[in-house]
């Protein structure tokens, strides 16, 4: 299938793009909130956005490695269209969050909620993005150098928001 | 014309005729929610639906123990639902364009609240059972068992009435992602469901209560309770004793 | 956070969407105004994509006149201006057949209906009420024959629309076809212009000034 048929247009990628941005803030609002403090209003986008920023390249790179790398703008063009599959999937997900953390009296639950809905978005980012780089010609070099890289990326990302959770919690 | 029906001088009204539809021919239905015919007085009809019917649903719990637990129940009931449909629904229609899933938000929405309306309309013709229940004095944990098989078999009902309308969008347009829309759909209502019923909570109530709040004090979330009872299980208390009733605030 | 602090705070913002709404549509019922209090998740985005498909047909012709433009049939197509009253003019259109399937959707608007009530009228010897009935009879018939022809019309001024579209691809490629596909875009702009006349038409219909004419061959 491809990406032309999969990806919205482009005015509603635009949207989904801008949620996207918000979507993080957002979540990040519902720890602040239960936290008291400002931090992760700010850390959560950090986080999120600088992690991908610093590892993208990695991916292009080691996908070239194996032979299998899409053109250049291909790939960046399918980071656009998993964030904006990112945004979308935690714009659905922020009320049912904000709904949880809010009606529950035990900060664990906030954490665990607000985790669970960067999680699940997340992972439905990282499986759109893995459907916008295959190609017939992908081999299972590039299938494995995605995984190393998502589980890698992943694993960045949880632990520094699993620290930032740790710190508020105490 | 579907929706109005003819005596020699009575109309019946559009509203009660997508109703009858919803009953009667599912099928036509969900080609009226996929043709985009009238989706907003279809979504009017399905909340005043769920409105309607699970305050009758409620009612027929609350008349269980009776008194002010008959208005208690019928007004809360309507309210877990449609407050959890309100905040779950988007969320099929969130997760499935995340993974790529051809789907327009307010389509989504409708079938979301047609299959809703459809599974409390279900509940309705249970209603009896539970009337039943109190005529034939069953006992509370029976009357639990009962009415939990009960919105068992009308949720069952509503989500297969969810995955045949995806499934049919499948066939004809071919683009994947309806089975993680669907999933995520009903992991986010469960857990809203399980946590705003928890907080409106009670429902069914024993007869021989004396004073029943319209929503009990409250004490933490739904997976709180959960934790909490892992953490008891495990042994690991949080108090060194559960209050007494008299001791109760 | 209590549960009557979070059931303010939704009702809160409910109320703030209908506001914005309130003021954005200036148009909006009762029934839409408690249904985005109550249910603004469910409801909002529902009156948004209701406003969104009504302008689907307005970005459908400046899309295709764009597109157009950047072609060599670019000589031939009307100008910006001319593009834009011509948008809002099919936009209006849309509304129009939107607002009529409305409200032929309304039981008190089914001609079978009144049909009915002119027979018990007549039956139970009210002719004058009976004459008044089939005068609505008559109306509601114009009023259905006026829903087929917007119908008709725009789904013509679509077809148009798509094959300009086509033809623009078509012309890229072979330029020396611009001058004769001048005849596509006057029979696009002659339809969406005539969509006046149906205008005019509704009104004299609405006025009660108009006996049924059938539609004008083209």
């Amino acid at each position: 299938m491809s990406s032309e048929a999969l990806a919205p247009p482009v005015e509603h990628r635009a949207t989904s793009l801008a949620v996207a941005a918000l979507g993080p803030i957002a979540i990040g609002g519902i720890v602040a909130a239960r936290a008291e403090a400002i931090t992760p209003l700010l850390s959560t986008p950090a986080i999120l956005f600088g992690v991908i920023a610093a590892t993208a390249p990695a991916l292009y790179i080691a996908l070239a490695a194996t032979g299998d790398a899409p053109p250049i703008l291909r790939v960046v063009r399918a980071f656009g269209v998993a964030f904006a599959a990112f945004g979308v999937a935690l714009a659905g997900l922020i009320l049912p969050a904000a709904f949880l953390a809010a009606s529950s009296t035990s900060p664990t639950t906030t954490y665990v909620v607000a985790t669970a809905a960067l999680g699940v978005a997340g992972l439905l980012a990282l499986r759109r993005l893995a459907r916008e780089l295959a190609s017939p010609e992908s081999g299972l070099g590039a299938t494995l150098v995605f995984f190393i890289w998502a589980a890698a990326t992943a694993g960045i990302a949880g632990r520094l928001w699993i620290d930032l959770v740790q710190e508020l919690y105490q | 014309m579907i929706g109005a029906l003819e005596t020699s001088s009575v109309t019946v009204p559009r509203s009660l005729g997508t109703i009858d539809l919803l009953l009667r021919d599912r099928e036509t239905m969900l080609a009226r929610i996929r043709a985009g015919t009238n989706i907003a007085a279809i979504l009017k009809t399905m909340v005043a639906t769920i409105a309607v019917t699970m305050a009758i649903v409620g009612a027929a719990l609350g008349s269980y123990r009776g008194g002010e637990q008959i208005a208690y129940a019928a007004v809360k009931l309507p309210l877990v639902l449609l407050g959890t449909a309100a905040l779950s629904a988007p969320a099929l229609n969130a997760n499935g364009r995340a993974i790529g899933r051809r789907s327009r938000l307010v389509h989504d929405l409708a079938l979301v609240m047609s299959s809703l309306a459809f599974g409390a309309l279900l509940l309705v013709a249970g209603t009896p059972l539970i009337l039943l229940g109190r005529a034939i004095d069953l006992s509370y944990h029976q009357m639990i068992i009962m009415t939990v098989s009960l919105f068992g078999i009308a949720g069952i009902a509503a989500l297969l009435m969810i995955i045949h309308a995806v499934s049919i969008e499948h066939l004809r347009d071919g683009t994947g992602g309806w089975r993680t829309a669907v999933l995520g759909l009903c992991i986010v209502f469960v857990t809203i469901g399980g946590q705003l019923s928890w907080a409106l909570r009670p429902y069914l109530v024993r007869p021989r209560t004396p004073d029943v709040p319209f929503v009990r004090a409250k004490e933490g979330s739904l997976f709180d309770a959960i934790t909490g009872a892992f953490q008891s299980a495990r042994g690991v208390y949080s108090r060194d004793a559960a209050p007494l009733p008299e001791e109760r605030p | 956070m209590s549960l009557d602090l979070i059931g303010i705070g939704y009702l809160g913002v409910g109320a703030a969407i209908a506001l914005v709404f309130a003021v954005a549509l200036r148009r909006q019922s009762a029934s839409d105004t408690l249904l985005l209090v109550a249910l603004w998740p469910l409801w909002a985005p529902m009156m948004l994509a209701q406003r969104h498909a009504q302008g689907d047909d307005e970005r459908e012709l400046l899309s295709a006149l764009a597109r157009a433009q950047a072609s060599p049939l670019a000589q031939v197509l009307p100008d910006a201006e001319t593009a834009r009253v011509l948008a809002a003019r099919l936009r209006e259109a849309s509304e129009r057949l939107e607002e009529l399937d409305r409200l032929l959707d309304r039981p008190d608007f089914d001609p079978n209906a009144v049909e009915t009530r002119v027979k018990e009228l007549a039956a139970r010897g009210a002719n004058a009420a009976a004459a008044t009935a089939q005068l609505r009879v008559r109306t509601l018939g114009q009023l259905r024959d006026l829903r087929v022809r917007y119908r008709s019309e725009l789904d013509e001024v679509h077809e148009l629309i798509a094959q300009l579209v086509t033809q623009a691809e078509l012309v890229r490629l072979q330029p020396s076809i611009a001058h004769s596909s001048g005849e596509l875009v006057r029979e696009l702009v002659s339809r969406v212009e005539g969509l006046g006349d149906l205008f005019a038409y509704q009104s004299a219909i609405e006025d009660g000034e108009l006996e049924y004419k059938s539609a004008p061959a083209r």
